[in-house]
Protein backbone atom coordinates (compact mmCIF):
# COMPACT_ATOMS: atom_id res chain seq x y z
CA UNK A 1 0.00 0.00 0.00
CA UNK A 2 2.67 2.39 1.02
CA UNK A 3 4.44 1.91 -2.31
CA UNK A 4 1.29 2.77 -4.26
CA UNK A 5 0.62 5.83 -2.14
CA UNK A 6 4.19 6.96 -2.64
CA UNK A 7 3.80 6.49 -6.41
CA UNK A 8 0.74 8.73 -6.57
CA UNK A 9 2.18 11.34 -4.24
CA UNK A 10 5.35 11.58 -6.34
CA UNK A 11 3.43 11.39 -9.63
CA UNK A 12 0.99 14.19 -8.78
CA UNK A 13 3.73 16.28 -7.20
CA UNK A 14 5.27 16.73 -10.62
CA UNK A 15 4.42 20.01 -12.39
CA UNK A 16 4.70 18.20 -15.72
CA UNK A 17 2.06 15.64 -14.71
CA UNK A 18 -0.30 18.27 -13.33
CA UNK A 19 -0.14 20.42 -16.44
CA UNK A 20 -0.70 17.34 -18.63
CA UNK A 21 -3.78 16.43 -16.57
CA UNK A 22 -5.18 19.97 -16.93
CA UNK A 23 -4.71 19.82 -20.70
CA UNK A 24 -6.26 16.35 -20.81
CA UNK A 25 -9.37 17.51 -18.94
CA UNK A 26 -9.62 20.50 -21.31
CA UNK A 27 -9.48 18.22 -24.34
CA UNK A 28 -11.99 15.74 -22.88
CA UNK A 29 -14.43 18.55 -22.08
CA UNK A 30 -14.21 19.69 -25.70
CA UNK A 31 -14.91 16.08 -26.79
CA UNK A 32 -11.79 15.95 -28.95
CA UNK A 33 -10.89 12.67 -30.65
CA UNK A 34 -8.83 10.02 -28.86
CA UNK A 35 -5.69 10.70 -30.90
CA UNK A 36 -5.89 14.48 -30.37
CA UNK A 37 -6.41 13.98 -26.62
CA UNK A 38 -3.45 11.64 -26.26
CA UNK A 39 -1.09 13.76 -28.36
CA UNK A 40 -2.13 17.03 -26.69
CA UNK A 41 -1.69 15.56 -23.21
CA UNK A 42 1.73 14.12 -24.02
CA UNK A 43 2.82 17.36 -25.69
CA UNK A 44 2.05 19.32 -22.53
CA UNK A 45 3.93 16.73 -20.43
CA UNK A 46 6.99 16.74 -22.67
CA UNK A 47 6.83 20.51 -23.15
CA UNK A 48 7.03 21.05 -19.41
CA UNK A 49 10.11 18.83 -19.15
CA UNK A 50 11.58 20.68 -22.12
CA UNK A 51 11.39 23.92 -20.11
CA UNK A 52 13.47 22.26 -17.39
CA UNK A 53 15.97 21.08 -20.00
CA UNK A 54 16.23 24.62 -21.37
CA UNK A 55 16.69 25.94 -17.84
CA UNK A 56 19.74 23.73 -17.48
CA UNK A 57 21.25 25.13 -20.66
CA UNK A 58 20.45 28.73 -19.70
CA UNK A 59 21.88 28.45 -16.20
CA UNK A 60 24.96 26.68 -17.54
CA UNK A 61 25.60 29.72 -19.70
CA UNK A 62 24.53 32.37 -17.15
CA UNK A 63 26.82 31.01 -14.43
CA UNK A 64 30.10 31.90 -16.18
CA UNK A 65 28.55 35.18 -17.36
CA UNK A 66 27.79 36.16 -13.76
CA UNK A 67 31.31 35.14 -12.66
CA UNK A 68 33.02 37.15 -15.43
CA UNK A 69 30.79 40.14 -14.74
CA UNK A 70 31.51 40.08 -11.01
CA UNK A 71 35.24 39.74 -11.63
CA UNK A 72 35.33 42.51 -14.25
CA UNK A 73 32.94 45.11 -12.83
CA UNK A 74 32.78 44.16 -9.11
CA UNK A 75 28.98 44.34 -9.19
CA UNK A 76 26.22 41.94 -10.19
CA UNK A 77 25.11 41.99 -13.83
CA UNK A 78 21.55 40.88 -14.53
CA UNK A 79 19.97 39.86 -17.84
CA UNK A 80 16.24 40.65 -18.01
CA UNK A 81 14.81 37.59 -19.76
CA UNK A 82 11.45 36.13 -18.73
CA UNK A 83 12.14 32.68 -20.12
CA UNK A 84 15.43 32.30 -18.24
CA UNK A 85 14.13 33.35 -14.82
CA UNK A 86 10.86 31.42 -15.25
CA UNK A 87 12.60 28.20 -16.26
CA UNK A 88 15.03 28.43 -13.32
CA UNK A 89 12.16 28.95 -10.85
CA UNK A 90 9.91 26.32 -12.43
CA UNK A 91 12.46 23.59 -11.70
CA UNK A 92 11.76 23.96 -7.99
CA UNK A 93 8.12 25.08 -7.89
CA UNK A 94 6.64 23.34 -10.94
CA UNK A 95 3.69 21.69 -9.19
CA UNK A 96 2.61 24.81 -7.29
CA UNK A 97 2.97 27.04 -10.37
CA UNK A 98 0.91 24.65 -12.53
CA UNK A 99 -1.93 24.68 -10.01
CA UNK A 100 -1.73 28.45 -9.57
CA UNK A 101 -1.99 28.96 -13.34
CA UNK A 102 -4.98 26.63 -13.63
CA UNK A 103 -6.90 28.27 -10.80
CA UNK A 104 -5.89 31.74 -12.00
CA UNK A 105 -7.59 30.99 -15.34
CA UNK A 106 -10.76 30.04 -13.45
CA UNK A 107 -10.76 33.02 -11.06
CA UNK A 108 -10.10 35.33 -14.02
CA UNK A 109 -13.19 33.93 -15.76
CA UNK A 110 -15.23 34.62 -12.61
CA UNK A 111 -13.98 38.23 -12.54
CA UNK A 112 -14.99 38.68 -16.19
CA UNK A 113 -18.35 37.03 -15.58
CA UNK A 114 -19.38 38.92 -12.46
CA UNK A 115 -17.59 42.30 -12.51
CA UNK A 116 -17.57 45.16 -15.05
CA UNK A 117 -13.97 44.28 -16.05
CA UNK A 118 -14.73 42.03 -19.01
CA UNK A 119 -11.25 41.27 -20.35
CA UNK A 120 -10.25 37.71 -21.17
CA UNK A 121 -6.47 37.53 -20.91
CA UNK A 122 -5.42 35.11 -23.65
CA UNK A 123 -1.63 35.48 -23.56
CA UNK A 124 -0.96 32.08 -22.05
CA UNK A 125 2.80 32.36 -21.67
CA UNK A 126 2.49 35.55 -19.65
CA UNK A 127 -0.09 33.88 -17.39
CA UNK A 128 2.33 31.00 -16.89
CA UNK A 129 5.26 33.35 -16.19
CA UNK A 130 3.17 35.41 -13.77
CA UNK A 131 2.06 32.28 -11.89
CA UNK A 132 5.67 31.18 -11.60
CA UNK A 133 6.69 34.61 -10.30
CA UNK A 134 3.92 34.65 -7.69
CA UNK A 135 4.98 31.16 -6.56
CA UNK A 136 8.55 32.36 -6.06
CA UNK A 137 7.52 35.58 -4.27
CA UNK A 138 5.08 33.90 -1.87
CA UNK A 139 7.37 30.92 -1.26
CA UNK A 140 10.24 33.30 -0.46
CA UNK A 141 7.93 35.00 2.07
CA UNK A 142 7.38 31.62 3.77
CA UNK A 143 3.87 30.84 2.47
CA UNK A 144 3.22 27.22 1.49
CA UNK A 145 0.58 24.66 0.53
CA UNK A 146 -3.05 25.55 -0.10
CA UNK A 147 -2.59 29.16 1.05
CA UNK A 148 0.21 29.62 -1.48
CA UNK A 149 -1.92 28.27 -4.31
CA UNK A 150 -5.04 30.26 -3.36
CA UNK A 151 -3.15 33.53 -2.89
CA UNK A 152 -1.10 32.96 -6.03
CA UNK A 153 -4.16 32.20 -8.17
CA UNK A 154 -6.14 35.22 -6.96
CA UNK A 155 -3.12 37.56 -7.35
CA UNK A 156 -2.50 36.31 -10.88
CA UNK A 157 -6.17 36.52 -11.86
CA UNK A 158 -6.45 40.12 -10.61
CA UNK A 159 -3.37 41.10 -12.63
CA UNK A 160 -4.86 39.43 -15.73
CA UNK A 161 -7.99 41.60 -15.37
CA UNK A 162 -6.45 44.90 -14.28
CA UNK A 163 -3.42 45.01 -16.57
CA UNK A 164 -5.33 45.32 -19.89
CA UNK A 165 -7.47 48.07 -18.36
CA UNK A 166 -4.45 50.36 -18.02
CA UNK A 167 -3.85 50.79 -21.76
CA UNK A 168 -7.39 50.14 -23.01
CA UNK A 169 -8.30 53.84 -23.23
CA UNK A 170 -5.62 54.32 -25.90
CA UNK A 171 -6.47 51.25 -28.00
CA UNK A 172 -9.15 52.88 -30.21
CA UNK A 173 -6.47 55.33 -31.38
CA UNK A 174 -4.34 52.35 -32.47
CA UNK A 175 -6.80 49.82 -33.89
CA UNK A 176 -9.81 52.07 -34.57
CA UNK A 177 -12.10 50.01 -32.33
CA UNK A 178 -12.69 48.83 -28.77
CA UNK A 179 -12.80 45.20 -29.79
CA UNK A 180 -9.39 44.21 -28.53
CA UNK A 181 -7.22 44.96 -25.48
CA UNK A 182 -3.55 44.39 -24.82
CA UNK A 183 -3.02 41.24 -22.77
CA UNK A 184 0.68 41.69 -22.16
CA UNK A 185 2.25 42.27 -18.77
CA UNK A 186 3.86 45.54 -19.84
CA UNK A 187 0.71 47.63 -19.78
CA UNK A 188 2.12 49.98 -17.15
CA UNK A 189 4.73 51.31 -19.58
CA UNK A 190 2.33 51.16 -22.56
CA UNK A 191 -0.07 53.35 -20.59
CA UNK A 192 2.78 55.70 -19.64
CA UNK A 193 3.87 55.98 -23.28
CA UNK A 194 0.35 56.72 -24.50
CA UNK A 195 -0.06 59.29 -21.73
CA UNK A 196 3.24 61.02 -22.57
CA UNK A 197 2.24 61.07 -26.24
CA UNK A 198 -0.99 62.79 -25.31
CA UNK A 199 0.85 65.47 -23.31
CA UNK A 200 3.90 66.14 -25.51
CA UNK A 201 2.76 65.07 -28.97
CA UNK A 202 0.41 67.88 -30.01
CA UNK A 203 0.67 68.46 -33.77
CA UNK A 204 3.39 65.86 -34.34
CA UNK A 205 2.97 63.84 -37.56
CA UNK A 206 2.63 60.04 -37.61
CA UNK A 207 5.71 57.80 -37.83
CA UNK A 208 4.03 55.93 -40.67
CA UNK A 209 4.80 58.74 -43.16
CA UNK A 210 8.50 57.93 -42.80
CA UNK A 211 10.59 55.55 -44.94
CA UNK A 212 12.75 53.25 -42.78
CA UNK A 213 15.57 50.86 -43.76
CA UNK A 214 14.53 47.22 -44.17
CA UNK A 215 17.69 45.56 -42.88
CA UNK A 216 16.35 45.73 -39.31
CA UNK A 217 13.95 42.96 -40.37
CA UNK A 218 16.18 40.21 -38.99
CA UNK A 219 15.54 41.52 -35.46
CA UNK A 220 12.03 40.06 -35.66
CA UNK A 221 13.54 36.63 -35.14
CA UNK A 222 13.96 35.89 -31.42
CA UNK A 223 16.67 33.24 -31.71
CA UNK A 224 18.80 35.52 -33.85
CA UNK A 225 18.15 38.67 -31.80
CA UNK A 226 18.96 36.96 -28.49
CA UNK A 227 21.98 35.15 -29.94
CA UNK A 228 23.44 38.32 -31.40
CA UNK A 229 23.02 40.46 -28.27
CA UNK A 230 24.23 37.80 -25.89
CA UNK A 231 27.34 37.12 -28.00
CA UNK A 232 28.15 40.85 -27.97
CA UNK A 233 27.49 41.12 -24.21
CA UNK A 234 29.57 38.01 -23.41
CA UNK A 235 32.50 39.27 -25.51
CA UNK A 236 32.43 42.70 -23.80
CA UNK A 237 32.28 41.12 -20.35
CA UNK A 238 35.01 38.58 -21.19
CA UNK A 239 37.30 41.42 -22.33
CA UNK A 240 36.74 43.37 -19.10
CA UNK A 241 37.24 40.24 -16.97
CA UNK A 242 40.46 39.59 -18.89
CA UNK A 243 41.91 36.50 -20.61
CA UNK A 244 43.91 35.42 -17.57
CA UNK A 245 40.82 35.04 -15.38
CA UNK A 246 38.55 33.53 -18.05
CA UNK A 247 41.05 31.00 -19.35
CA UNK A 248 42.25 29.84 -15.92
CA UNK A 249 38.90 29.77 -14.08
CA UNK A 250 36.17 29.13 -16.64
CA UNK A 251 37.10 28.06 -20.14
CA UNK A 252 39.63 25.35 -19.27
CA UNK A 253 42.22 27.06 -21.41
CA UNK A 254 40.03 27.84 -24.44
CA UNK A 255 40.62 31.30 -25.92
CA UNK A 256 38.45 33.75 -23.95
CA UNK A 257 36.80 35.34 -26.99
CA UNK A 258 35.89 31.98 -28.54
CA UNK A 259 34.54 30.92 -25.14
CA UNK A 260 32.43 34.09 -24.90
CA UNK A 261 30.98 33.55 -28.39
CA UNK A 262 30.04 29.93 -27.65
CA UNK A 263 28.51 30.71 -24.25
CA UNK A 264 26.56 33.71 -25.63
CA UNK A 265 25.08 31.59 -28.41
CA UNK A 266 24.36 28.80 -25.90
CA UNK A 267 22.15 31.19 -23.92
CA UNK A 268 20.02 31.62 -27.04
CA UNK A 269 19.88 27.83 -27.42
CA UNK A 270 18.45 27.54 -23.91
CA UNK A 271 15.81 30.21 -24.50
CA UNK A 272 14.78 28.57 -27.78
CA UNK A 273 14.31 25.21 -26.03
CA UNK A 274 12.26 26.88 -23.28
CA UNK A 275 10.06 28.67 -25.83
CA UNK A 276 9.47 25.40 -27.66
CA UNK A 277 8.36 23.79 -24.39
CA UNK A 278 6.06 26.70 -23.53
CA UNK A 279 4.55 26.51 -27.03
CA UNK A 280 3.82 22.77 -26.61
CA UNK A 281 2.02 23.39 -23.31
CA UNK A 282 -0.06 26.29 -24.58
CA UNK A 283 -0.99 25.01 -28.05
CA UNK A 284 -3.92 23.05 -26.60
CA UNK A 285 -4.56 25.04 -23.44
CA UNK A 286 -5.25 28.47 -24.95
CA UNK A 287 -7.78 27.37 -27.61
CA UNK A 288 -9.66 25.35 -24.95
CA UNK A 289 -9.69 28.35 -22.64
CA UNK A 290 -10.90 30.66 -25.38
CA UNK A 291 -13.65 28.19 -26.27
CA UNK A 292 -14.90 28.15 -22.68
CA UNK A 293 -14.79 31.93 -22.26
CA UNK A 294 -16.57 32.53 -25.60
CA UNK A 295 -19.35 30.28 -24.40
CA UNK A 296 -19.93 31.57 -20.87
CA UNK A 297 -18.93 35.24 -21.26
CA UNK A 298 -20.10 36.26 -24.73
CA UNK A 299 -19.71 40.02 -24.15
CA UNK A 300 -16.04 39.83 -23.13
CA UNK A 301 -13.09 41.65 -24.73
CA UNK A 302 -10.10 39.51 -25.66
CA UNK A 303 -6.76 40.80 -24.32
CA UNK A 304 -4.01 39.64 -26.67
CA UNK A 305 -0.23 39.54 -27.00
CA UNK A 306 1.50 42.80 -27.95
CA UNK A 307 2.41 42.08 -31.61
CA UNK A 308 -1.30 42.45 -32.47
CA UNK A 309 -0.69 46.23 -32.64
CA UNK A 310 2.48 45.97 -34.79
CA UNK A 311 0.77 45.77 -38.22
CA UNK A 312 -1.05 49.04 -37.47
CA UNK A 313 2.21 51.03 -37.26
CA UNK A 314 5.32 49.05 -38.33
CA UNK A 315 7.55 52.17 -38.38
CA UNK A 316 6.60 53.06 -34.81
CA UNK A 317 7.73 49.56 -33.78
CA UNK A 318 11.23 50.11 -35.17
CA UNK A 319 11.55 53.66 -33.80
CA UNK A 320 10.11 52.52 -30.46
CA UNK A 321 12.64 49.69 -30.27
CA UNK A 322 15.61 51.97 -30.99
CA UNK A 323 14.49 54.69 -28.53
CA UNK A 324 13.68 52.13 -25.83
CA UNK A 325 17.08 50.48 -26.26
CA UNK A 326 18.72 53.90 -25.98
CA UNK A 327 16.74 54.44 -22.77
CA UNK A 328 18.05 51.09 -21.53
CA UNK A 329 21.65 52.14 -22.19
CA UNK A 330 21.15 55.51 -20.46
CA UNK A 331 19.61 53.65 -17.49
CA UNK A 332 22.55 51.24 -17.44
CA UNK A 333 25.06 54.13 -17.34
CA UNK A 334 23.18 55.73 -14.44
CA UNK A 335 23.24 52.41 -12.54
CA UNK A 336 26.96 52.10 -13.26
CA UNK A 337 27.74 55.53 -11.82
CA UNK A 338 25.72 54.95 -8.66
CA UNK A 339 27.36 51.50 -8.30
CA UNK A 340 24.04 49.65 -8.35
CA UNK A 341 23.31 46.17 -9.68
CA UNK A 342 23.57 46.50 -13.46
CA UNK A 343 20.42 45.64 -15.44
CA UNK A 344 21.64 44.95 -18.98
CA UNK A 345 19.54 45.97 -21.98
CA UNK A 346 17.99 42.92 -23.65
CA UNK A 347 17.07 43.23 -27.30
CA UNK A 348 13.94 41.10 -27.03
CA UNK A 349 12.20 43.09 -24.27
CA UNK A 350 13.20 46.37 -25.87
CA UNK A 351 11.93 45.18 -29.24
CA UNK A 352 8.54 43.87 -28.13
CA UNK A 353 7.84 46.19 -25.21
CA UNK A 354 9.62 49.22 -26.66
CA UNK A 355 8.01 48.61 -30.03
CA UNK A 356 4.53 48.44 -28.51
CA UNK A 357 5.19 51.53 -26.38
CA UNK A 358 6.22 53.23 -29.65
CA UNK A 359 2.97 52.24 -31.36
CA UNK A 360 0.88 53.61 -28.49
CA UNK A 361 2.96 56.79 -28.20
CA UNK A 362 2.58 57.35 -31.93
CA UNK A 363 -1.17 56.77 -31.74
CA UNK A 364 -1.65 59.51 -29.14
CA UNK A 365 1.23 61.84 -30.01
CA UNK A 366 2.78 61.12 -33.41
CA UNK A 367 6.56 60.96 -33.85
CA UNK A 368 7.27 62.97 -30.72
CA UNK A 369 4.97 60.75 -28.66
CA UNK A 370 6.59 57.63 -30.08
CA UNK A 371 10.13 58.79 -29.29
CA UNK A 372 9.43 60.15 -25.79
CA UNK A 373 7.11 57.29 -24.79
CA UNK A 374 9.41 54.48 -25.85
CA UNK A 375 12.54 56.16 -24.44
CA UNK A 376 10.86 56.49 -21.04
CA UNK A 377 9.74 52.86 -21.38
CA UNK A 378 13.38 51.83 -21.85
CA UNK A 379 14.54 53.75 -18.76
CA UNK A 380 11.68 52.43 -16.62
CA UNK A 381 12.18 48.74 -17.51
CA UNK A 382 15.86 49.15 -16.63
CA UNK A 383 15.25 50.49 -13.11
CA UNK A 384 12.09 48.54 -12.18
CA UNK A 385 13.72 45.07 -11.85
CA UNK A 386 15.73 46.36 -8.88
CA UNK A 387 12.48 46.60 -6.90
CA UNK A 388 11.57 42.99 -7.52
CA UNK A 389 14.90 41.23 -7.05
CA UNK A 390 14.92 41.24 -3.22
CA UNK A 391 11.46 39.63 -3.25
CA UNK A 392 12.43 36.64 -5.37
CA UNK A 393 14.53 35.04 -2.63
CA UNK A 394 17.39 32.94 -3.99
CA UNK A 395 16.19 33.64 -7.56
CA UNK A 396 16.81 37.34 -7.07
CA UNK A 397 20.53 36.61 -7.36
CA UNK A 398 20.27 34.28 -10.35
CA UNK A 399 21.72 36.79 -12.88
CA UNK A 400 18.35 36.84 -14.65
CA UNK A 401 15.11 38.68 -13.92
CA UNK A 402 11.70 39.52 -15.38
CA UNK A 403 11.80 42.01 -18.21
CA UNK A 404 8.27 43.45 -18.33
CA UNK A 405 6.89 46.28 -16.21
CA UNK A 406 3.69 44.66 -14.97
CA UNK A 407 5.44 41.58 -13.63
CA UNK A 408 7.59 43.87 -11.56
CA UNK A 409 4.91 46.40 -10.60
CA UNK A 410 2.29 43.82 -9.57
CA UNK A 411 4.92 41.46 -8.17
CA UNK A 412 6.42 44.21 -6.01
CA UNK A 413 3.04 45.40 -4.73
CA UNK A 414 1.98 41.85 -3.82
CA UNK A 415 5.41 41.05 -2.39
CA UNK A 416 5.82 44.13 -0.21
CA UNK A 417 2.24 43.86 1.10
CA UNK A 418 2.91 40.23 2.02
CA UNK A 419 6.02 41.22 3.92
CA UNK A 420 3.89 43.57 6.05
CA UNK A 421 1.94 40.56 7.33
CA UNK A 422 4.36 37.63 7.29
CA UNK B 1 -2.93 21.57 -47.49
CA UNK B 2 -0.61 22.76 -44.74
CA UNK B 3 -0.71 26.33 -43.39
CA UNK B 4 1.94 27.87 -41.13
CA UNK B 5 1.46 31.03 -39.04
CA UNK B 6 4.41 32.63 -37.28
CA UNK B 7 5.47 35.51 -35.04
CA UNK B 8 8.68 36.52 -33.27
CA UNK B 9 8.43 34.13 -30.35
CA UNK B 10 5.81 31.77 -31.77
CA UNK B 11 3.69 31.97 -28.63
CA UNK B 12 0.97 34.62 -28.70
CA UNK B 13 -0.12 36.28 -31.91
CA UNK B 14 0.80 33.34 -34.17
CA UNK B 15 -1.44 31.11 -32.04
CA UNK B 16 -4.31 33.61 -32.39
CA UNK B 17 -3.88 33.72 -36.17
CA UNK B 18 -3.68 29.91 -36.25
CA UNK B 19 -6.96 29.63 -34.33
CA UNK B 20 -8.64 32.09 -36.70
CA UNK B 21 -7.21 30.30 -39.72
CA UNK B 22 -8.62 26.97 -38.52
CA UNK B 23 -12.02 28.57 -38.04
CA UNK B 24 -12.00 30.24 -41.46
CA UNK B 25 -10.85 27.07 -43.23
CA UNK B 26 -13.72 25.22 -41.58
CA UNK B 27 -16.12 27.86 -42.90
CA UNK B 28 -14.63 27.30 -46.35
CA UNK B 29 -15.38 23.60 -45.97
CA UNK B 30 -11.73 22.59 -45.63
CA UNK B 31 -11.66 20.70 -42.33
CA UNK B 32 -8.81 18.42 -43.36
CA UNK B 33 -6.29 21.24 -43.67
CA UNK B 34 -3.49 21.37 -41.12
CA UNK B 35 -2.61 24.64 -39.34
CA UNK B 36 0.57 25.02 -37.25
CA UNK B 37 2.04 28.03 -35.47
CA UNK B 38 5.73 28.56 -34.80
CA UNK B 39 8.51 31.08 -34.25
CA UNK B 40 9.98 32.92 -37.19
CA UNK B 41 13.32 31.04 -37.00
CA UNK B 42 11.62 27.73 -37.72
CA UNK B 43 9.78 28.96 -40.82
CA UNK B 44 12.77 28.63 -43.17
CA UNK B 45 13.02 24.86 -42.63
CA UNK B 46 9.29 24.15 -42.33
CA UNK B 47 7.71 23.52 -45.72
CA UNK B 48 4.05 24.49 -46.15
CA UNK B 49 1.53 25.37 -48.84
CA UNK B 50 0.67 28.76 -47.37
CA UNK B 51 2.21 31.06 -44.77
CA UNK B 52 0.10 33.65 -42.92
CA UNK B 53 1.82 36.60 -41.19
CA UNK B 54 0.98 40.08 -39.97
CA UNK B 55 2.21 42.63 -42.50
CA UNK B 56 4.91 43.82 -40.08
CA UNK B 57 6.42 40.29 -40.19
CA UNK B 58 6.39 40.51 -43.99
CA UNK B 59 9.50 42.71 -43.92
CA UNK B 60 11.48 40.24 -41.81
CA UNK B 61 14.42 38.43 -43.38
CA UNK B 62 12.84 34.99 -42.91
CA UNK B 63 9.56 35.99 -44.57
CA UNK B 64 11.38 37.69 -47.46
CA UNK B 65 13.16 34.43 -48.32
CA UNK B 66 9.93 32.50 -48.87
CA UNK B 67 8.20 31.98 -52.20
CA UNK B 68 6.01 35.10 -52.10
CA UNK B 69 3.14 33.41 -53.94
CA UNK B 70 2.70 31.32 -50.78
CA UNK B 71 2.77 34.25 -48.37
CA UNK B 72 -0.38 35.98 -47.09
CA UNK B 73 0.13 39.25 -45.19
CA UNK B 74 -2.60 40.58 -42.92
CA UNK B 75 -3.17 44.27 -42.29
CA UNK B 76 -5.22 43.51 -39.19
CA UNK B 77 -4.28 40.11 -37.82
CA UNK B 78 -7.57 39.78 -35.94
CA UNK B 79 -9.85 40.57 -38.88
CA UNK B 80 -11.43 37.27 -39.92
CA UNK B 81 -13.08 38.81 -43.00
CA UNK B 82 -9.70 39.94 -44.34
CA UNK B 83 -8.20 36.53 -43.55
CA UNK B 84 -11.08 34.71 -45.25
CA UNK B 85 -10.97 36.68 -48.50
CA UNK B 86 -7.17 36.46 -48.73
CA UNK B 87 -7.09 32.74 -47.91
CA UNK B 88 -9.88 31.91 -50.37
CA UNK B 89 -8.22 34.00 -53.09
CA UNK B 90 -4.83 32.37 -52.61
CA UNK B 91 -6.24 28.83 -52.41
CA UNK B 92 -7.92 29.40 -55.76
CA UNK B 93 -4.93 31.13 -57.39
CA UNK B 94 -2.50 28.41 -56.28
CA UNK B 95 -4.94 25.59 -57.04
CA UNK B 96 -4.71 24.11 -53.52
Amino acid sequence: MHGIFRFFADFLGQGSVLIALVVMVGLLVQKKSFSVTISGTLKAFIGFLMIAAGAGVVSGSLGPFGAMFQHGFHVQGVVPNNEAIVALTLEKYGAEASLIMTFAFLVHLLIARFTPIKFIFLTGHHTLYFSVMMTAIYAAAGIHGVTLIALGAVSTAIAMSVSPLMSFWAMPKVTGSKEVALGHFSNITYCTSAFLGKIFGKGSRSTEDLKLPKWLGFMRDNTIAIGLTMIILYILVAIVAGPAYVQSQLSKGMNFIVYAIIEGATFSVGVTIILMGVRMILAELVPAYKGISDKIIPNSTPALDCPIVFPFAPNAVIIGFLCSFLGGIVGLLVLYFVHGTLILPGVVPHFFVGGTAGVLGNATGGRRGCVIGSFVNGVVITFLPLLLMPLLGQYGIANATFSDGDFIAFGSIYGYITHLFV
Amino acid sequence: MKVITACGSGLGSSLMVAMNTEKVLKELGREEDEVTHMDLSSVSFSPADLYVFGQDIGMSTEAQRLDQSKVILLKNILDKAELKSKLAGRIEANGL
